[in-house]
């Protein structure tokens, strides 16, 4: 394997995992948020993060890249504040990832508090938590479930990431390049073995990332705690 | 010092709610009504849980007005539900400790004196969700307590338990009411009402239709109500002449009552003595574990429509009361009004206060 297949895996393991923790930060709060709150505007943000899901990544790319252009928005915001232009670079990509990936971890995480029984949050409530309290005390730890599926779905969806990374990020080797690109390159070039070489470990790793995640679900580790009976 | 409770909902798709009270504080206020009566909608808005227009001073507190609304989390009023919403993953100590997290007047020593008071110290260590629905209870008004709430707010809490727990239950809150607890207990049993409440409110249709001393509202209450029926009769402020090993001797205008009660000689007592434990009989029998065989009068009966039972209206040396028993036991006794029989009933099953 070549060192720039090496260096496009280091890239997408990189980028994977700052775009996960992002994600988990952002959604989290704003999972427990849209699950309590019966807001219109909990309804439109709800279907904002859902947007991904059905649009082609390429039509999810070329907004981004246009707002990160010089005239977009966040491109004004990043020349005016002094900061690198997001577009084809790093910081770009994970953006991008974190608005394309957010579904994914949304979603199962909102399903998992929703699980959670109003009594416990009700008599923890009167007790004296707070909403911050009741996400960090009684939500999460009874919702672990479900934040290992968001972690591993927001993880594996951003290393099976294409369109978005392509029309963003470009292919710059080191920066943006990551390694679905770089099996595109190969395949461009016709180098199908390089294909073949760097295909195989993205399969390998997935079987891999998936099978230690369901030995270790299958050990209770991650079981779900049992809720109270109503 | 009191509670002043004026709370009005009206609303489509939502409970109506119309409320305007001043409850005293440092007793047991029992809400007793048909399920849909509104209970726990007036719980709920006490609590904070559910947001409605009005107000709520628990003594010198304003917990909401007309411009303030204070969050569930900051009002001192601690609530157990029918389900005990325990943290499943926590220990008993682990459940305790998170309501003593956000209690900032809790001493040292607060969590062993709770653990020992509420006999948990045995389960201390063991998951909430391998306990027993009621011992998963027991922890819950606990931890209610850990939060030194101002108002303790129960909301059907034996309901749906096994009747050992239930008992068990019933002794602890006998005790917490006992200790000056101000609660609010909601519940549709008149019997819990019955040894619980001091100050009882009857609900229905979201209203408060009586409201006043428990003794006072019982006494009111006409027997065929299910309330009544249920509670019997009160006879306030009998002497106790006589306690040999828990056992209580009553007397008033001739008539004497056994109970088992720790009363001594020289104070009085108020019973209830239920219309369901109240049997008749044409001869006393001796040898039996019943204590009491009072000679009454029949005074008057009634059926109910559609009813196996009849209600006998009976006059016991003066004192009216009452005893539920089925049209065919009315019919055997030849039950008529004149008729002079016995009432009998368990030691036991008198209650006391």
């Amino acid at each position: 394997m070549s060192v720039e297949d090496l260096q496009a895996l280091w890239l997408t393991l990189k980028l994977a995992t700052t775009t996960t923790s992002i994600l988990l930060v952002i959604g989290l709060p704003l999972s427990w948020w849209l699950v309590r709150s019966q807001s219109l505007a909990a309804t439109v943000v709800n279907v904002l993060i859902a947007l991904p899901l059905v649009l082609p990544p390429t039509v999810i790319g070329f907004y981004l890249l246009i707002a990160m252009g010089p005239f977009g928005p966040l491109g004004a915001l990043a020349s005016a504040t002094g900061l690198a232009p997001l577009a084809f670079s790093f910081p770009g990509l994970v953006f991008g990832s974190v608005i394309y990936s957010l579904p994914f971890v949304i979603q199962p995480l909102q399903a998992g508090f929703a699980s959670v029984s109003q009594s416990v949050l009700d008599a923890s409530n009167t007790l004296g938590a707070d909403s911050k309290s009741l996400l960090l005390r009684v939500a999460i730890p009874l919702s672990q479930r479900a934040v290992v599926v968001a972690s591993v779905l927001g993880f594996a969806h951003t290393v099976g990431e294409f369109g978005v990374v392509l029309m963003i990020g470009g292919n710059i080797p080191g920066e943006t390049r990551v390694a679905s690109v770089q099996i595109y390159d190969h395949v461009e070039a016709l180098d199908y073995a390089s294909a073949h070489q760097l295909s195989l470990v993205l399969v390998i790793f997935s079987l891999v990332v998936l099978t230690a995640v369901y030995r270790v679900w299958g050990r209770g580790v991650f079981k779900q705690p049992r809720h109270t009976s109503a | 010092m009191t509670i002043q409770i004026t709370l009005q909902q009206q609303a489509p798709h939502l409970a109506p709610l119309s409320v305007s009270e001043v409850l005293p504080s440092g007793v047991c206020i029992g809400v007793y009504g048909p399920s849909g009566s509104g209970k726990t909608t007036l719980l709920r808005g006490i609590s904070g849980l559910s947001r409605i227009s009005g107000t709520v001073q628990v003594k010198d507190a304003i917990w909401q007005d007309e411009n303030h609304f204070l969050p569930a989390h900051e009002r001192r009023a601690a609530m157990v539900l029918q389900s005990p919403g325990l943290l499943p993953h926590r220990t008993v100590t682990g459940n305790i400790e998170f309501a003593l997290s956000f209690n900032k007047r809790a001493k040292p020593g607060l969590l062993d004196s709770i653990l020992a008071d509420f006999g948990l110290l045995p389960l201390r260590d063991q998951r909430a969700d391998s306990l027993s629905g009621g011992e998963q209870q027991r922890v819950a008004m606990a931890r209610a307590l850990a939060a030194q709430p101002d108002v303790l707010l129960l909301d059907e809490p034996l309901t749906g338990l096994d009747d050992e727990a239930r008992q068990t239950l019933l002794q602890v809150l006998m005790r917490l009411k006992r200790s000056g607890t101000t609660c609010i207990f909601v519940s549709h049993s008149a019997y819990e009402q019955a040894l619980l409440a001091d100050h009882l409110l009857i609900m229905n249709s979201g209203a408060i239709t009586k409201s006043g001393s428990a003794e006072q509202v019982f006494a009111e209450s006409p027997p065929t109500a299910a309330l009544g029926r249920e509670l019997g009769v009160v006879i306030s402020d009998i002497p106790v002449v006589e306690n040999v090993d828990g056992l209580a001797v009553v007397e008033k205008n001739g008539l004497r009552i056994q109970l088992a009660a720790g009363a001594l000689p020289g104070s009085s007592v108020s019973i209830r003595v239920r219309a369901d434990d109240v049997s008749l009989t044409d001869k006393p029998e001796t040898h039996s574990s019943i204590m009491n065989a009072i000679p009454v009068t029949i005074r008057a009966q009634s059926s109910y429509p559609d009813s196996p039972f009849t209600l006998v209206e009976l006059d016991a040396s003066g004192t009216t009361l009452f005893a539920r028993i089925t049209n065919a036991a009315s019919r055997k006794l030849k039950i008529r009004a004149g008729v002079q029989v016995y009432a009998q009933m368990k030691a036991a099953a008198i209650t006391s206060f």
